[in-house]
């Protein structure tokens, strides 16, 4: 008899986490190469006594859109962005993971590392060393690193088939179950970040859609808090009818 | 509500986006000053997995988990080393860089500290010093008796003395330069610290490979662009606003539960 109330809860638990989405994706407005998140519903069914069945909401699962983002020029050496669908691959020291976020430093070794300490990878899975001797570093749309008209190295550039099983691990860092292949519709623009591709019009407006679904949801409970209200004074007295 | 928290990091890196652009803009007409950029991050992902989700129900376009993020942090502030336009003085001691590097400068603690702000003095006992009084490195002494100082584009510093002809070459200056700027740490009053970012230094007269060269009568001004920052300011309030919207839903839609009757 309450399934009425259960579905609606089921709704608003969707719809609040939703909200959430919608304000990790405003909060990352400006955090390069940022991707942002939608959430997808589905219908869960599930059995009742009577002929129909019943349809709760389940919030399935986000969906990352890698929509790239615009480059911005930065002026920096090691600021790399990629035109394309590509890559970057990094290592934390456990494992490989993948990032279009070019804001690359150097570390205390010369190696050419990412904001967070992660090392970049070259084309043959090895830190990347740039000597400190004031030479000035160009970085070509194919990924080589030169000093003059020494190659310092190549960094490694992958694509992927299927970009929805890729996973975010904070930090600007995704993982994935598939295997990389080598980039070849990617380029390399030294000087530039990607920008994140969070929209503020399609945000707001989902955050609107949001509020209300769940002020909707709401006042459907209270219909049926009062439904239910009404039957039981109304079939607790008799005589009343 | 966890979006109220998320938006509050949200607000938070706006908040730091836009201190970074009001010291730009503080530090326009600032000698020498590279303009800062606001660095951000996304934090860490919850992967919440429901009984009932079902990895195998749409394929392979559906991850089995929902993962939600909890919001922004700001990883870092750089420094855009564009070069500042130069501005003639006709200082005879005011020295700008065209190119790569910095002057040494040596701290009273005996650390030294990099600069482009080459608005340089002489001091009582004739050394050349920035205007805080630290010796520019290595140390160049002026004889009180020089009528006429020129410092050439290689750094070389030739003083005329009062009764001579030929001019006597009294020191050389040298320039530093770092692998990564944008590593280097401000340490306040136009100088910066080597950092392990920036790497060491490596020294060389100006006009050497990769080094730029000096131009006496001249100081570099502040690489800070008023339109860009002023949109950059632009766009930080807005995205500032749009989080404290996020906050004002998430405070809505919890009023919305609390009426439930």
């Amino acid at each position: 008899m309450e399934n009425a109330i259960y579905i609606g809860l089921s709704r608003q638990s969707a719809l609040r986490r939703e909200l959430s989405l919608v304000a990790n994706n405003i909060a990352n407005s400006s955090t390069a190469a940022f991707k942002r998140e939608i959430a997808l519903y589905s219908p869960y069914e599930t059995d009742t006594k009577m002929e129909e069945k019943l349809d709760f909401v389940i919030d399935h699962g986000t969906i990352v859109i890698h929509q790239p983002g615009t480059l911005e020029p930065t002026q920096n050496t090691f600021d790399v962005a990629i035109e394309g669908p590509g890559f970057f691959v990094v290592d934390n020291g456990n494992q490989q993971l993948f990032t279009r976020n070019g804001n690359f430093k150097l570390d205390p070794d010369n190696q050419l590392i990412t904001g967070n300490g992660e090392l970049v990878m070259d084309e043959g899975d090895n830190p990347i060393f740039i000597p400190q001797d004031g030479r000035k570093i160009e970085i070509s749309p194919d990924g080589t690193i030169s000093a003059g008209i020494e190659v310092l190295g190549i960094l490694k550039l992958v694509e992927f088939d299927d970009l929805a099983r890729m996973q975010k691990r904070g930090g600007s860092l995704f993982d994935t179950t598939e295997a990389p292949k080598p980039a070849q519709e990617s380029e390399l623009l030294q000087g530039h970040l990607e920008t994140s591709n969070v929209s503020a019009i399609s945000e707001l407006t989902r955050m609107i859609d949001v509020q209300r679904s769940y002020e909707g949801v709401k006042n459907m409970l209270d219909k049926e808090a009062e439904r239910l209200r009404t039957s039981v004074r109304k079939l607790g007295s008799p005589q009343a009818v | 509500m966890q979006s109220l928290n998320i938006a509050s990091t949200g607000m938070l890196a706006q908040q730091t986006n836009v201190e970074v652009i009001s010291n730009n803009i503080a530090n326009m007409n600032t000698t020498a000053f590279k303009r800062h950029r606001a660095q951000f991050q996304d934090l860490l992902y919850q992967d919440l997995r429901r009984v009932g989700s079902n990895s195998s129900d749409a394929g392979t376009i559906v991850p089995s988990g929902i993962q939600l993020g909890v919001g922004v942090r700001t990883a870092a502030t750089y420094r855009v080393n564009e070069q500042g336009s130069l501005i003639l003085t006709d200082n005879q001691f005011d020295l700008a860089i065209r190119g790569n590097g910095y002057f040494q400068v040596l701290l009273p603690d005996g650390e030294t500290a990099y600069s482009r702000d080459g608005s340089f003095q002489v001091s009582q006992d004739g050394t050349l010093v920035t205007a805080d009084g630290y010796t520019v490195q290595p140390g160049i002494t002026i004889p009180s008796e020089a009528i006429g100082v020129t410092i050439n584009e290689s750094g070389q510093v030739l003083v005329k003395l009062d009764g001579q002809t030929a001019e006597s070459n009294v020191g050389q200056i040298q320039l530093a330069i770092f692998q990564n700027d944008a590593g280097l740490e401000h340490a306040g009053n136009n100088l910066l610290l080597e950092t392990e970012a920036s790497g060491a230094p490596s020294t060389a007269n100006p006009g050497t490979d990769g080094f730029g060269t000096l131009f006496q009568g001249y100081i570099e001004s502040s690489n800070v662009d008023p339109v860009q920052e002023i949109t950059d300011l632009i766009t930080a309030q807005r995205a500032y606003e749009l989080n404290s919207k996020v906050i004002e839903t998430s405070d809505q839609m919890m009023a919305t539960v609390n009426q439930v009757r």
